[in-house]
């Protein structure tokens, strides 16, 4: 599963949300701020680690959640895209429709 | 050229622009809504644009094919699901037309006359979580995806 659609998921994105605000978290912190089972916690953070969502690391007994900024910045960039195609889109219509005005300005006299 | 009133939105699961365009509504409109227009502007520099057919009417589809300069060729379907001539049209990217529920986003452009001048609103939709569901996997999961892309920059930025 990529990135995309690791978060299409109202929980996974919850997760996300709140590593990001924090930096680093547990596990068992993720957790305790859902009702869900630490089973269905922890499934949701095996596909938020393999979509490269989230980084993980391994303390003793504990994993260590925080934000892969590399796949948050792929996604943005992907709607920068979408955005910026708009924008030169509209700048292309921009002169072609002052042209035209013109054209037919300039038919008129 | 002095251009104001220009800006992009980033809100929730829609992308607003805005912009001023010097000419009058009936213009602005005219060239969304004819494929020899359409020709002129709407590909991306350096590509080219043939439309296969274009049926400019509520519920019309408009089907095209935008040549690349890789000689790449990337087709396109959309459906117009509301038009009020001069003052709006609604339409739907139904993605390549290979799949039935391959839908992409909506779109929503407005036409407000000022003066001599046009304002135009641009309003891109990118579909709801039960939409997603119905979406083939790629497409839909990066729709999806950025619905929530406002909210995560948010928090990168505290994190930067």
């Amino acid at each position: 599963m990529n990135a995309f659609a690791a978060l299409a998921d109202d929980t996974r994105r919850e997760i996300v949300r709140l590593v990001a605000k924090n930096g680093e978290l547990t596990s068992t912190e993720i957790g305790q701020n859902f009702k869900i089972s630490p089973p269905a916690i922890s499934h949701h953070l095996k596909i938020l680690k393999s979509a490269k969502v989230l980084n993980m690391k391994k303390e003793a007994q504990k994993r260590i959640y925080s934000l892969n900024g590399s796949s948050i910045n792929e996604m943005e960039d992907w709607l920068l895209d979408i955005i910026d195609l708009w924008n030169k889109r509209l700048d292309k219509l921009d002169r072609y429709v002052l042209k035209v005005k013109k054209e037919r300005a300039h038919d008129k006299k | 050229m002095i251009r104001n009133n220009v800006e992009t939105i980033v809100e929730g699961n829609k992308v607003i622009y805005k912009r001023y365009f010097d000419v009058s509504a009936e213009l602005l409109f005219e060239v969304w809504s004819m494929p020899e227009h359409l020709a002129e502007w709407w590909g991306p520099d350096g590509f080219t644009l043939t439309t296969k057919h274009m049926d400019f009417t509520n519920g019309g589809i408009w089907e095209f094919i935008m040549h690349g300069p890789d000689g790449h060729d990337y087709k396109n379907k959309i459906q117009f699901t509301d038009i009020k001539e001069s003052h709006h049209i609604l339409y739907k990217h139904l993605g390549d037309g290979e799949g039935d529920h391959d839908v992409h986003f909506e779109s929503k452009i407005i036409f407000e006359q000022v003066g001599e001048g046009t304002n135009l609103t641009m309003e891109q939709i990118f579909p709801s979580k039960e939409e997603l569901e119905r979406v083939n996997e790629k497409f839909g999961a990066i729709e999806g995806a950025k619905q929530h892309i406002g909210n995560l920059a948010k928090y990168l930025e505290k994190l930067k």
